[in-house]
């Protein structure tokens, strides 16, 4: 309110106006401006008040509704965190670079630790210390970032130990709103045992469309076999007849003896053919590898070309095993057979090295279908051309063969596989082109009865 | 020379060994099939028979176990190719059932002389 005012001049002059009434009317005035004002004045700290209890009220409103978005809060992340800390799945965040941010109970326990903190405190290195390919890291990298998540990408992690796990994960990447990652989050869960079981699996699957495959085989086989064997009676018999009725000088008379040969390679032939219609099991007899060996090596060496050097390692002293001798015989003499054709052309060394083995347990890899245990290895080594990568899947299967028409019948190595499962045991080849293959078969130790 | 009588059905093992046989001084007869060779044999009294075991009309494990039964003295030598089960198995019965030799077709002159000589030994 100001403190004077400048009253306005009258516009029709009056005359003679007592100094008096002027004061009287400029006070009058005066007086109504004031009680105008002081209306005026009540009616806007009226509305300023009801404008302040309006705010007041909103504010209340929103500090009730800002609590109660707190306590929401707080029992979310409550929830969030007994879900992480108690989830069977293990959860984690870590920094893309490869560190763990945080990661929960289960996953701990997965990875061989006792607590998160111990897991978080040893590794330093997602990538290396727990993936057991490094660049599956990398592929990991690549898609969770170009795709912003993965979705049940499986590959295989170290456990703290050596132990060699199988996971599923799901994770996504957290970024900042200018695209920046931040974090990549997600959860883990241990499929080990159903790729095991997938394995195995696997492995009957192909076990069983082997044995249908040598049962074809066999059933056939003993199907012509007979037959056959009576026409090569007859041109044995035959053959011998006309032998007769020439001189041994005679051209006729050596050509006779080739076929006479030749008939005794089929006569082989029909032999191999019919080992797999064998129902029986073969005889079981307690045998001495290395006297094995060394029997097979002397007959190699009497008809192998000079050039072809025959080494013995035989290291282990308890070398006896329940075989079937004869078979362990076709077994070795095939392998060395094959062994000397792959150097025919350049020489070579064939080795037959026996030694005892301990097989699975303690973090050892196990070996096919055998038991954990100690396991006699013989193994039969060329330093000839080696076998194709893209062959040496197949080279057990029956018929496969590499030699041309007429020179191997693609049986042999499917025979000794068959001879080597009969036995309970299990073959195993390494190739490198150029430098050469070993066969391992793998037979279980004689234990005598106490 | 023993008289051998050969029973094989197969036309041209069984010409190709009696050939043979004849060859090596023995008198030789031969039938088809196990009905036949008993009848033969019981006419004709051979010292030795040389018999298939696969055979149509009456088979050869059969035909051992009747010559021991009606002529127990006659040697018998059981020739096979193999079958069903392997060579050997088929061979092993014929010998449970009384042959006194085996062979393993297809066999040689050496192997068959050798196995005349053992059983008529």
């Amino acid at each position: 309110m100001p403190a004077a005012r400048v009253l306005p001049e009258s516009s029709e002059p009056k005359l003679d106006p007592s100094p008096l009434e002027q004061a009287l009317q400029a006070r009058r005035e005066l007086e109504s401006e004031l009680v105008r004002t002081q209306r005026n004045l009540a009616a806007r700290v009226a509305a300023r008040t009801a404008a302040l209890r309006t705010t007041n009220e909103k504010l209340y409103n929103e500090i009730l509704e800002r609590r109660k978005a707190e306590r929401a809060l707080r029992a979310a992340e409550r929830k969030y965190r007994g879900f992480f800390e108690n989830a069977a799945e293990g959860a984690y965040q870590s920094s893309a670079e490869g560190q763990y941010l945080s990661v929960n109970p289960a996953l701990a326990r997965l990875y061989g630790y006792a607590t998160p903190g111990e897991m978080m405190a040893s590794v330093g290195n997602i990538a290396e210390e727990i993936y057991l390919d490094p660049e599956m890291r990398r592929r990991f990298r690549d898609q969770i970032e170009r795709d912003g998540e993965v979705r049940d990408l499986e590959y295989q992690v170290r456990q703290r130990g050596g132990r060699v796990l199988w996971i599923s994960e799901n994770a996504r990447v957290a970024r900042n709103r200018r695209g920046k990652v931040l974090y990549y989050e997600g959860t883990i869960r241990d499929i080990t045992r159903s790729k095991e079981a997938e394995a195995e699996a696997a492995r009957l699957e192909q076990q069983l469309l082997q044995a249908q495959k040598m049962e074809a085989v066999g059933t056939l086989a003993s199907g012509i076999a007979h037959d056959f064997n009576n026409i090569l009676g007859a041109i044995v018999g035959y053959a011998e007849l006309a032998q007769d009725d020439l001189a041994p000088d005679q051209r006729g008379f050596g050509f006779i003896n080739d076929l006479l040969a030749a008939t005794q390679r089929a006569k082989q032939l029909v032999r191999q053919i019919l080992a797999f219609s064998r129902q029986d099991p073969p005889a079981r007899e307690v045998v001495r590898l290395g006297t094995v060996v060394r029997e097979v090596a002397a007959l190699l060496r009497a008809t192998l070309p000079t050039t072809i050097a025959i080494g013995l390692e035989l290291e282990e002293e308890d070398d006896r095993t329940v075989a079937d001798p004869v078979q362990l015989h076709q077994v070795l003499l095939n392998l060395g057979t094959n062994a000397s054709h792959a150097m025919r052309e350049r020489g070579g060394r064939l080795a037959f090295r026996l030694e005892g083995v301990e097989l699975g347990g303690g973090g050892r890899p196990r070996l096919g279908a055998l038991a954990p245990g100690r396991y006699l290895r013989l193994q039969v080594s060329d330093t000839g051309q080696g076998i194709p990568p893209e062959i040496i899947r197949r080279i057990f299967e029956p018929f496969f063969t590499t030699k041309p028409v007429g020179e191997g019948s693609g049986l042999g190595l499917s025979v000794v596989d068959g001879i080597v499962r009969n036995h309970g045991g299990e073959i195993q080849v390494e190739s490198t082109l150029g430098a050469g293959t070993t066969f391992s078969i793998y037979l279980a130790p004689h234990r005598p009865a106490p | 020379m023993p008289r051998i009588l050969v029973i094989e059905d197969d036309e041209k093992m069984r010409e190709a060994l009696v050939q043979t046989l004849l060859k090596l001084g023995h008198e030789v007869a031969f039938e088809p099939n196990g009905r036949a060779g008993l009848e033969r044999a019981a006419q004709w009294l051979p010292e030795l028979v040389i018999t298939d075991l696969i055979m149509p009309e009456k088979e050869g494990l059969e035909t051992i176990v009747d010559l021991r039964r009606g002529h127990p003295a006659v040697r018998i030598i059981a020739i096979s190719g193999g079958g069903r089960l392997s060579n050997s198995d088929f061979l092993d019965v014929a010998a449970k059932l009384g042959a006194q030799g085996t062979l393993a077709k297809p066999f040689t002159r050496d192997e068959l002389k050798a196995a005349i000589a053992a059983v008529l030994a």
